[in-house]
This record gives C-alpha cells, sequence and structure tokens, in this order.
C-alpha cells in the first residue's frame, strides 16, 4: 500500500502538467473569464513564471481564476504542486491565507471515505498526497495552521483523512517547539543590518544580565576614516575586570565571528586577553574549601543579611573570566575594518580610562566557510597596534 | 588499507535528515541493513576477508585487556550509589586526538546529496570544534527533495571483542553540555538502536540552541524534554527515553529556512547529571484518540 | 515569697524552692544603700551568676527547666514603691496627653523624670533597672512617638553606663538624665555598602592622634533634635584574616561637633510624629574619648546597644499592637452589619483572639527577657532579644492588617485612629534592623552556639564512611520529627493544666534540634548561605521562645490567681497549640530538603525572574499559531 504511494507520487510529479490559458495572459482582465470555457489545452509551461508581478495579489488572483475557470476544476492537484513551487517566489510561503486558499481549490465532499477500507487505504491518494505535502511545506517554512484549515480540511477528506491526521500532528508539535529558544528573534529576522547587529549583541551579552548595549558613532571620534556606527556590549564588570587587568599585557581585539540569528548573520568582534592564570588558580584554591567544620560560623551584623565568609568576601570568579582568555567587550561595526575596530577602542576609552594604558592588539581570522567573504588577511597579526601610527594611514 | 577504526567509519553513519515532519515516512516494511542505503559498499573499499582477518588478530591484545577489566570491574563491586546534585560525570570530552576519533562527522556531501562539508578538530581550549558549512544547494534529480545538513556521532557503544554495548544512564536525568556555539540551533540525536529492524532508526532528539558570542554556554537539559523520532519523523507513539539502551549521541545542524553558511559548534564536554530540581517524567502528553488514528 | 504558692506538686515544689532558697540568701544581703554605692548602677536585688543561654540551647535540644519559673525581679517591696512613684506619670498620660511632642511637653517630661529612668541615681537618674524600666515605659509609650524618642535615647543611656569610661559617664550621664541633651543612634544607612559593614568611615589619623569620621547615616531617630549620637562606622576595611566585627568602631559624637551636619527631616509614609533625618559627617575629628569600648571590644559593645534597643522598641510595638487590639476591639463592639454585631461573628471572634495571643507571647517575651537581664550577671540573652524584636515586628504588621481587613476602607482615612495606628506600624515595622537581617541573624546566631557544641557529631556524620560505628549507632537512635517522643519533664514545672502545652515546647525543641542536625549535616559550614532554610530555623526557634515564655507567665499567672488568669491559661494553650503544628510543618520541610518542598521550585522560578528581568509569563489569552 505504501509503495503504491511512492509509485502515485512519482507520477504526480513527471506529469506536472498544468492547462494554460489565462495565466499566460494578463490576468487581471475581465475577458479571462469567458476565454475559460474555450482554454481546455494543458501545456507544459508553468503559468506561475510567466507572472508579471511577483507579488501576493497576483498569487491569489491566479488561484481564483484557477477555481472560477471550469465546474470541475481539472488538474487541480497539479494546479496546487505547481503553486507550491513557486510560493517562495511569490513571497507568499509564509502566508496562512494563501495555503488556505490552495486547499480552497479541493472539491468538497468527493473525497470523503466512506467506508472502513477507503478510510484506511488512502481514498483519493492523489489529492491526499498533495495536501500532505502542501502541509509539510507549510511545516517547512514554520506557519502553523489554523482551526478554519482543520474545517477545511475536514470538508474535503472527512475527519478520517490523512492530510487531517498530518494537520493535528503538525498542531501538536509546532506550538511546542515554536518558543523554545531562549533568545527569540523576530520572525523574519529584520533585515536592517545595524538592527540585526544591535540583536546580535543583545544576544550575545545575555550572558551577563547587567550588561550594557551602546550605540556608538565614529564621527565621535576625531580621525576616523569610516563614518558608522558601532554596536558595542559591555557590563560593569567587565569594566572592572579591565581596570583590574595587568598592564604590560596587551588585550586583543578578535574577530570577525559569526551569530547568527535565524537566516542572517552577523559579524562581531571580541575585546579580550589571555587568561590571567595566577588568577585562575586562586579561584580554583577557594572552591576546594572545608565545608566540615560547622565551629566557627559567623553571624550577620547590624543590616546585613549574610555574614561576610572568607569565599563570599573574596571576588567570585566572572563569567567573563574564562579558562581560555577574558572577555572585555563586544561589538559589532558598519564596517567590520580596523578602523571602525580602532574607533571603537577610541570611544570605550571615554568609559574605561585604563584602555589607553594598554597596547592593543589585533587579532583577525578568517572566517570558515567558502561563501563567506574573508573580512581581512592581516600578515601583520600579532603586531601591537599603535594607535598614533595607524591612525596617520 | 584500510584500518579497522575506519572501517568501524564506515559502518557508522549519522542520521540522514534533520529537519523533522510530523507524518510518517513510507517504506515497505522489510529493511535489509541498518543505514537503509545509505552505506552501499560499492562506495567504499572494503578489505578483503583475509586483510580483516590480519588486522583483527593485531587488534586482540587490545580488546583483551579491555576484556580483563570488565571482569575486574563487575568482580569489584563497586557501584556509584550516591549521585549528588550538582556533581556532573562527563561522558565525551576533548582532551586529546583519542577523543576526537570516538567521533564520525557527515554531511550530505557524503552521500552526494548536497554540498556542505563539515568537520571536528580539536582546540587550544580542549574543546572539539565542529565546523563546515551546511549548503541548501542540491542536483534536481527528483529524488531529493532537500538538503543542506552536517552530523557528528559517536561511534557505537562497544564491550571488549566488539561487541555492542549500551550505555546506562538510568540514574540521570540531565544531559549537561558546556559549549560555545555561534547562534545557530543544533539539534542532539540520542540513538537508541534496537535489536530489531523496527528499532534501528529510533531516536531522541532535542534542540540545542546556542547563545553565540565568545563566552561559554553551560547547556542543561532534563530528559525528560527529548522525544522520539525515527528516519527523521516524530513518532506518534511518544516515550520517555530508554536511557539504559542508549547506543549514540550526536549533534545535527541543518540549512533550514534558508540559513546556508559555515557553522561553529564548540564543545568542551558532555555529562550527566542527577538534578533532583528536574521532576518531570516526561514533557509530552498524549490524547486519546478514536482508533486507527495515531501512528497509522 | 509569692512563689512558694505554688505547691500544686511535691516536685516542683521541690524545684521552686530550691531557687527561691537560692534568692533568699542572695537577698538577705540586700541592702539599698550599700548596692547604690558599689555598684552605683543597680538598685534592688544583687544579680545571680549567669546560666547557660536559654535558647541557644534549645538548638542542642536542651531546655533549662528551672528557668520555666517566670522571673520575679523587682521585689515586692519594691514593686508597691514603683507603683506608688509613677502616680504622677499616670495621671500626666491619663489626662487627654496631646501626642505631638511641643517644647512644653519635653519639659513636663524632664520634670517627670523620664529621661533618667535608667541612669544611677548618683548622676541624677531614677535608677531603675531595665524591668523597671520597661514597665515605667509602658506609660509614655501612650503615643508612639515618645515611645520611639526614648528607646532610642535610653538605649544609647545603657551603653554609656554598661560600656562607657568614667570619663564619658561622667560627661554625660547626668546631662542626659536632667534631659538638657537627648540621645539617640546613628547606625542605618540608605545606601547598602559593596564590601564593608558601613559606608561611614573612621581613618585614624597617626599624627594627630584623631579619628576622622566621614559619610552619612539616614533615618536618625529624632535626629533633628538630637544632641548625641552613638554612630557605627568602619574603621578597618573588611578583610579574611580578621573577624568581621572587629573592623568597625562605635563613638559618642556631639551633634555640634563640627562638621556634623543635621539634613532636613525626611517625609516617609511611615510615621509616629517623631522626626527621622539623615545626618552627615565630614572630616569630623574625634578623639580616644569618642570611641566606647576600647578598639576591640566594638563587638561587645554593639551586642550591649542591640541587647537593649531590641528590647525597647519592641515594647514601643508591643504597646501599639495593644491600641490597635483595643481600637478593633471597640470597633466590633459598635458596629453591626446586616443586623449583627461584629463582635457576635465567629470569624471576627476567631481573628480578634489569633491577634490576642501573639500580643501574650510578645508581653511574656519582652519581660522574661528582661528578667533574664536583670536576674542574672551578664546573661547571654542575644538570641532572646532579637526574638523578641522579631516576633513584636510581626505581630505588629499582624495587627495593623488586621485592622485594615476589619474595617475596610475607613481604616486608611486620613484623620482616623487606624489610619494613625496604621503609619505608625508601618514606621516602627521598619525602623532600625531590617527584617530580614534580624531573621537570618537568629538563626545564625543559634547555629553559631550549636555548632560548637555538635562540631565533633557533625564532622563524623559528613564523612560516614570514615566512621562507620557513628553512623550505625546514629541509625539505632534514628528519631524523626513527624513522630517524635520526648522525656524532658517540661510539666513538673509548670501547672499542671499547662502540662498539654509544656509537652508542646518539648516536641518543638525536640524538633528543632533534629533540623540544626540535618542542616549541619547536610550542608556544614555552607548553611550560613542557605537563607531559605536559615529564614525556617528562625520561624521554628522564635516560635520555641515565644511557647517556652508564655507557658512561664501563664503558669505563674495562674497559680498566683491574676486576675482572668484563666484566659492566660488558653492564651498559652492557643499558643503552644499552634506552634506545634507550626513547627512541625516547618521542621518537616527542612527535613525533607529544597527538593522535595516548594523551596526549589522557587529557585527556579526567580532565576528566570531576574533573567527576564520582568514578570516573564505570557498572557493567558495568547494564541501560539
Amino acid at each position: 500500500m505504501i509503495n503504491f504511494h511512492r509509485t502515485l507520487r512519482a507520477v504526480i510529479q513527471r506529469n506536472l502538467r498544468i492547462p494554460q490559458n489565462s495565466f499566460t495572459r494578463n490576468l487581471s482582465s475581465d475577458e479571462s473569464q469567458k476565454k475559460k470555457e474555450k482554454a481546455k489545452l494543458p501545456i507544459v509551461r508553468n503559468p506561475f513564471d510567466n507572472a508579471q508581478q511577483k507579488t501576493k495579489e497576483t498569487f491569489v488572483d491566479m488561484v481564483s481564476i484557477f477555481e472560477k475557470r471550469d465546474v470541475h476544476r481539472r488538474n487541480h492537484v497539479e494546479f496546487i504542486y505547481a503553486a507550491l513551487k513557486n510560493m517562495e517566489e511569490f513571497g507568499v510561503h509564509t502566508d496562512i491565507e494563501v495555503y488556505k486558499s490552495l486547499i480552497e481549490v479541493m472539491p468538497k465532499g468527493k473525497f470523503i471515505p466512506t467506508n472502513i477500507f477507503q478510510a484506511e487505504f488512502m481514498h483519493y491518494p492523489k489529492q491526499q498526497q498533495c495536501i500532505i505535502d502542501l502541509l509539510e511545506q507549510m511545516e517547512d517554512n514554520g506557519v502553523i495552521p489554523d482551526y478554519e484549515m482543520e474545517a477545511m480540511l475536514m470538508n474535503v477528506f472527512g475527519k478520517r483523512g490523512h492530510p487531517l491526521r498530518k494537520y493535528w500532528r503538525m498542531m501538536y508539535w509546532m506550538p511546542k517547539f515554536k518558543n523554545l529558544s531562549p533568545w527569540p528573534v523576530p520572525n523574519p529576522a529584520p533585515s536592517d543590518i545595524q538592527e540585526l547587529a544591535t540583536l546580535a549583541v543583545e544576544r550575545m551579552c545575555s550572558i551577563d544580565i547587567k550588561s550594557k548595549i551602546e550605540m556608538f558613532h565614529t564621527e565621535e571620534v576625531e580621525d576616523s576614516i569610516d563614518k558608522t556606527w558601532i554596536i558595542s556590549g559591555m557590563s560593569e564588570e567587565q569594566s572592572q575586570l579591565l581596570t583590574e587587568h595587568k598592564k604590560p599585557n596587551p588585550i586583543y581585539i578578535e574577530g570577525p565571528s559569526l551569530i547568527w540569528l535565524r537566516n542572517k548573520s552577523v559579524h562581531y568582534f571580541t575585546l579580550r586577553s589571555d587568561p590571567d592564570l595566577e588568577k585562575l588558580e586562586k579561584y580554583k584554591k577557594r572552591q576546594i574549601e572545608d565545608t566540615d567544620d560547622v565551629s566557627k560560623l559567623s553571624t550577620p551584623f547590624f543590616g546585613t543579611m549574610t555574614p561576610p565568609r572568607p569565599s563570599a568576601l573574596a571576588k567570585q570568579r566572572s563569567v567573563h573570566e574564562q579558562n581560555d582568555g577574558t572577555i572585555f567587550a563586544i561589538c559589532a561595526t558598519g564596517t567590520s575594518t580596523k578602523d571602525s575596530l580602532l574607533s571603537w577602542i577610541r570611544l570605550l576609552e571615554k568609559s574605561n580610562p585604563c584602555l589607553s594604558e594598554i597596547p592593543v592588539l589585533f587579532k583577525f581570522k578568517s572566517i570558515v566557510g567558502s561563501n563567506i567573504v574573508p573580512v581581512s588577511t592581516e600578515s601583520d597579526k600579532k603586531k601591537p597596534l599603535d594607535l598614533e601610527k595607524i591612525k596617520v594611514v | 588499507m584500510i584500518k579497522l577504526r575506519n572501517f568501524e567509519k564506515i559502518l557508522k553513519h549519522a542520521n540522514k535528515a534533520v529537519s523533522f515532519h510530523t507524518s510518517s515516512i513510507n517504506e515497505t516494511f522489510w529493511v535489509k541493513e541498518k543505514k537503509s542505503g545509505y552505506s552501499n559498499p560499492k562506495n567504499h573499499n572494503f578489505p578483503s576477508k583475509k586483510e580483516l582477518i590480519v588486522e583483527g588478530f593485531k587488534e586482540l591484545k587490545s580488546e583483551i585487556a579491555l576484556w580483563r577489566e570488565e571482569v575486574s570491574e563487575k568482580l569489584r563491586m563497586d557501584p556509584i550509589v550516591v549521585y549528588r546534585p550538582g556533581e556532573v560525570d562527563v561522558v565525551y570530552d576533548f582532551q586529546d586526538r583519542n577523543d576526537i576519533d570516538k567521533w564520525v562527522v557527515t554531511s550530505d556531501s557524503d552521500h552526494n546529496e548536497g554540498k556542505s562539508k563539515a568537520s571536528l578538530e580539536l582546540t587550544n581550549a580542549e574543546s572539539g570544534l565542529f565546523h563546515g558549512f551546511v549548503d541548501s544547494q542540491f542536483l534536481k534529480d527528483g529524488k531529493i527533495k532537500r538538503t543542506g545538513y552536517a552530523n557528528m556521532r559517536t561511534l557505537r557503544v562497544k564491550k571488549s571483542f566488539k561487541r555492542d554495548a549500551t550505555f546506562d544512564w538510568t540514574m540521570y536525568n540531565t544531559l549537561v553540555m558546556k559549549v560555545r556555539g555561534d547562534g545557530r540551533s543544533y539539534l542532539i540525536n540520542l540513538n537508541t538502536e534496537g535489536y530489531f529492524d523496527l528499532m534501528w532508526d529510533d531516536a531522541y532528539h532535542y534542540a540545542l540552541y546556542t547563545r553565540g558570542g565568545p563566552h561559554w554556554q553551560d547547556v542543561k537539559i532534563p530528559f525528560s524534554k527529548f522525544f522520539r523520532s525515527s528516519k527523521g519523523r516524530i513518532q506518534d507513539r511518544q516515550c520517555p527515553i530508554p536511557l539504559h539502551l542508549v547506543t549514540h549521541v550526536g549533534f545535527s545542524v541543518s540549512a533550514k529556512g534558508q540559513s546556508d553558511g559555515p557553522f561553529n559548534l564548540e564543545i568542551a564536554y558532555i555529562g550527566l547529571e542527577f538534578d533532583p530540581s528536574n521532576q518531570e517524567e516526561f514533557a509530552y502528553e498524549m490524547y486519546q484518540q478514536d482508533k486507527y488514528i495515531v501512528a497509522n | 515569697m509569692i512563689r512558694s504558692r505554688l505547691n500544686v506538686q511535691q516536685k516542683q515544689l521541690f524545684s521552686i524552692f530550691k531557687r527561691t532558697v537560692h534568692q533568699q540568701a542572695e537577698t538577705a544581703v540586700d541592702d539599698p544603700k550599700l548596692h547604690h554605692s558599689s555598684t552605683a548602677i543597680q538598685r534592688g536585688k544583687p544579680k545571680i551568676p549567669s546560666k547557660d543561654p536559654l535558647v541557644k540551647n534549645f538548638l542542642v535540644g536542651f531546655v533549662d527547666k528551672q528557668l520555666l519559673a517566670f522571673p520575679e525581679v523587682i521585689p515586692r517591696d519594691d514593686f508597691a514603691k514603683l507603683e506608688k512613684d509613677t502616680w504622677g506619670m499616670v495621671n500626666y498620660f491619663k489626662d487627654s496627653f496631646e501626642s505631638t511632642i511641643t517644647s512644653q511637653t519635653l519639659n513636663d517630661l524632664k520634670s517627670l523624670g523620664l529621661f533618667g529612668l535608667n541612669i544611677p541615681q548618683l548622676q541624677g537618674g531614677k535608677g531603675y533597672f531595665l524591668s523597671e524600666s520597661l514597665l515605667i515605659a509602658e506609660y509614655e509609650n501612650i503615643s508612639a512617638s515618645l515611645g520611639t524618642l526614648f528607646s532610642s535615647h535610653r538605649s544609647v543611656i545603657d551603653v554609656i553606663t554598661e560600656c562607657g569610661t568614667d570619663l564619658q559617664k561622667e560627661k554625660y550621664l547626668s546631662q542626659l538624665a536632667d534631659g538638657s541633651i537627648i540621645a539617640t543612634d546613628a547606625i542605618y544607612e540608605i545606601e547598602p555598602t559593596k564590601d564593608d559593614l558601613f559606608n561611614t568611615k573612621a581613618t585614624y589619623d597617626v599624627d594627630d592622634h584623631v579619628w576622622i569620621l566621614n559619610g552619612e547615616k539616614s533615618f536618625v531617630v529624632n535626629g533633628p533634635t538630637s544632641d548625641l549620637f552613638l554612630v557605627m562606622a568602619q574603621s578597618n576595611p573588611m578583610s579574611l584574616e580578621h573577624e568581621h566585627q572587629i573592623c568597625c568602631s562605635i563613638f559618642l559624637l556631639d551633634a555640634n561637633t563640627p562638621g556634623v551636619t543635621k539634613e532636613s527631616s525626611e517625609n516617609k509614609f511611615g510615621d509616629v510624629g517623631v522626626k527621622t533625618c539623615a545626618v552627615s559627617f565630614k572630616n569630623v575629628k574625634l578623639n580616644e574619648t569618642n570611641i566606647i569600648g576600647g578598639k576591640m571590644q566594638n563587638h561587645k559593645v554593639g551586642e550591649v546597644y542591640m541587647k537593649y534597643s531590641r528590647l525597647r522598641s519592641s515594647l514601643v510595638q508591643l504597646q501599639l499592637s495593644k491600641k490597635i487590639l483595643n481600637h478593633l476591639t471597640s470597633y466590633c463592639i459598635n458596629t453591626k452589619q446586616c443586623g449583627t454585631f461584629l463582635k457576635d461573628m465567629d470569624n471576627i471572634k476567631d481573628k480578634i483572639a489569633s491577634l490576642l495571643c501573639p500580643i501574650y507571647a510578645v508581653e511574656s517575651m519582652i519581660y522574661y527577657t528582661a528578667g533574664m537581664v536583670d536576674e542574672f550577671e551578664d546573661q547571654d540573652v542575644t538570641l532572646e532579644t532579637a526574638i523578641t524584636k522579631y516576633y513584636s515586628s510581626m505581630t505588629l504588621m499582624k495587627a495593623a492588617s488586621c485592622a485594615m481587613e476589619f474595617m475596610g476602607p475607613k481604616a486608611l482615612l486620613k484623620g482616623e485612629l487606624a489610619e494613625e495606628y496604621f503609619r505608625n506600624a508601618a514606621e516602627l515595622f521598619t525602623q532600625g534592623e531590617p527584617i530580614e537581617s534580624l531573621r537570618s541573624f537568629i538563626a545564625l546566631t543559634g547555629l553559631q552556639h550549636a555548632g560548637v557544641a555538635m562540631q565533633d557529631d557533625v564532622f563524623r556524620s559528613r564523612n560516614p564512611l570514615f566512621n562507620p560505628m557513628h553512623m550505625f549507632k546514629k541509625f539505632i537512635k534514628s528519631s524523626n520529627v513527624d513522630d517524635i517522643s520526648t522525656s524532658m519533664g517540661l510539666n513538673e514545672y509548670v501547672h499542671p493544666s499547662l502540662a498539654g502545652p509544656a509537652e508542646c515546647i518539648e516536641h518543638c525543641v525536640a524538633r528543632l534540634q533534629l533540623c540544626v542536625e540535618m542542616l549541619f549535616n547536610r550542608y556544614g559550614n555552607e548553611i550560613v548561605q542557605r537563607q531559605v532554610e536559615i529564614a525556617k530555623l528562625t520561624e521554628i526557634i522564635s516560635t520555641c521562645y515565644a511557647m517556652f515564655s508564655s507557658v512561664s507567665r501563664a503558669s505563674r499567672s495562674y497559680c498566683i490567681g491574676l486576675t482572668l488568669s484563666d484566659n492566660e491559661l488558653l492564651a498559652a494553650t492557643a499558643i503552644c497549640l499552634d506552634g506545634k503544628e507550626r513547627v512541625k510543618v516547618l521542621a518537616q520541610e527542612i527535613m525533607k530538603g529544597p527538593y522535595l518542598t516548594n523551596d526549589n521550585n522557587l529557585q527556579r522560578m526567580s532565576k528566570q525572574i531576574f533573567k527576564s528581568k520582568h514578570y516573564f509569563i505570557a498572557h493567558p489569552l495568547t494564541y501560539n499559531y
């Protein structure tokens, strides 16, 4: 039985022929109504290819024209397949109304099984499979169906129809998965780069709830060459770590790295230093504390909620102090160039004066992958950044 | 000559699909081999029987050593009795080359189904970097509907003498990982390959959302959240993952939703924890339905 | 002694007799004149050597049965004299007393000698000891404003008399006694500190041998008209090496010292009629004479101050609670709802009575604690005073919200008595130590004591594999909190009608001990950071003390037949029954641990709240498709 479906589907795919009629012509004319009676010849060409304006309106028009063409709606399965294929081009692949209008093409009542055998052996398999594929396309595009669609499917295939089962499965799982992400991104992701960059930096900085996201303009820096924006994220704790940074050791601007927000990606740069091994060792030692000794508990003094405890009193390890380095700030700039990053450091200096005393190095890395343009392949990777010099260049 | 390790690599492969669909797949009942056509021996140069025997003898020594260890472990009878909250038992980490060799990386290009590429590398930060790019372009041969995926999966858990074994994680209830991603979401696959062909493709999944950025991310996922699928289709009959039958651990990434491009997932470790705060047994409720509607 | 009337039971008689004999032997040498000259502080009875701390020992499962006899520290003769002495006060406060403090009022108060109640007679005060001064303070507490003013004034005096140098005593006490200067404390700071205890810093200038004080204190009670401040300041940075209390010093500071500025008074909802204001210090130079208690003794000074201030402010809260109860009573008597007087409604009766119980408990605790202070030499009452303050604060808030429940919006109408009470209550509740801090103080002070006693046991239990015998023994005598049996024999020390409540105390103490043991075994010294369990433990400890002092008091009253003492019996019984149930639930929760109770759920949710930074839950009508 199942192989039978598969063969059928192959047949459907091979013989995808759509009758050409008014679609090839200009659509909005009234005469299409009259002409549709005459045009009965099937034709290989895809009517959706020939539409001049690929908009939702045209798409819906085409569907309604097909519906009105004749009572029998011949080749409606082929029509739906052709429509499904072209939805993305028309920008309607996430539009539930359009999917509904396609289901609406199916005749009502005819496909409803009348006995148990029909029900179980996929009554009208070609039609059922067609709508299952339609639903699968919705699923691929993250379109959750609604109750009206259930009613429509019920009218077409009856309550034991396979499309309806597919619908129920979708209605069970899709909402469950929809909001799982702890970092929700608007759907669709914003196309404005700056907005996207802000979202990206906010997301990366969500590690520290006290992070502050700032937007800088390089115009504020006197000698900047690139006039662009910088989205910078830094927290109080990171500022503190920066001031505690041992001065002679350099810090790096590392990047560009990639972060994805749905189907869009943003390049970002990190201001970091090598790990302070001494400090990390200290933290480690502190962790191994004898907890068995209860004879020297301290009590809180006036107004404090907990008594100070050696380990609580000593500084806790910050999330920014990782084994592979300490992270001070993250940014994304409009141009991702060295100059814009230089401006970033200059702008950060305003709130972190200690930056002017720390040598800053660039550590550019190209991104793995072929279809990404390498941002920079500087040979002078580890050369200390002499602010004055580079500014002149 | 192909070493036995590689041979095993050929036999193993990860899940075919990474994007889920909620309807059952059309297949005949009988399945010839575990890969359902994905490990065509014609594509690979198998060593001859003789070579296999010679290679096999070479491994005998290490296998016997392994067996001895197993026996003495059994005789010692020193099981872990207390699973304290907050204590993570690491199952996989990436300290050296050997740890990398425990994994098999595949992508659609391995089966001539697409152009994605992936690899797993050791980093300086003692972690494994699963990276590459996923590409949803494919040859329109009429068979493939969509593509663009990459997987990494562990080798089958084995006892000495290459006997199949399974993990026993029944004492834990949480999967703990330390990862650093790129903002993409990945799929965690826990395969529970069964004895019968019907159960060969049983797998349990959950999404791994990564924050992105330079900071490490501690992930804790209760096992109750894992859902069951077979051959990339979520099953109607759901049940909690049988933690004593886990055979593989894997991650997948896909180019779904036009997210073609590079991906980066750095994994420091994968571990297990008993977290008493997580009391949930199974996250997915089941409904009473008319006969022959569900799982049909 | 009246106690000899307690001839209810043979054993009881014997025990009481023992203590009485002991006291009588001491009182035999009692000669007022002699005492004035010798200690210069103490009038009345001499103190007897201190006992082991009462409530602290609850945590290790020990109850001092002897202490079940309610302390009678004011000898019968003195009591009569006291009543005679206070006639003036009673009359003064009876005649429609205006609660706003004018200069005329202050003069009246001065002439009544209220400023010097607890100052030795030599320095021109009345020389009352704690119980007496509390008793008299009840009269002036007719207005919460006076109560607050005097409670901080007298607490400072207590500190000076107990810890001050002779020079300081000479300098301040006589002036404080006649009211020519009014003292207050300046401890609370509005800005939370980062690492230290106080933002106010005192640095020692080695060259000039002076301390330089910088910083600001807020909510200084009666700040605008005070002349002497007791200031706590950070004198050393916090460090790992030192005990943290050593890092601060306590200064006595004249308001007119250069550099001291009184800010304008604070405008807040809570109000008792006494103005509070911020006091800032800018390079205030102080010398050694300003420090109270030597450099290393400041912990003790702090404790002395806390002891008195907690007890005195509890009394103010108690009096206000009583007033609210009285007000509600008359409201219920006079209000008719749908043909029924409120007083006849069962739920109202229930509420009124369950308000009376905690008030009764607070009153018992205050005088029980004060009695211990007066009866024993240097008795450790840290925990008792803290509990009294905590319990009275909670009771006051309960009473205040009860008024709103009963009266509705009328309770908050400007000019209504209930409204005034509510604002008084809000002020008193928030004054001084934050309640959350007090809460952790109580449990941790107890645990500190218990930790010393239980160290060995805890160490063995936490390393079970090294101490199999210990574990085996533990297993054998394992008892659980659900079903507990005790044989402390407390019932033999109280009136037989209170045998039931006495058993409740036994059970509660036994449960408390089990909880402490469990917490130590589970967390070791990390218990200090487990604030949820700490709060529960505090609840148990304070309930135990409330029960203990109430039973002790009720037993005395019933035995000597005070008016309506059978109702005291009822109150004590109610407190004990209620307390027993509460303690049982809390103990069960502690035993179950965070994962089997709601604690962990709450912790997890709070994590998300802080992560989302707001109420994060989706609207109930949201669709997801």
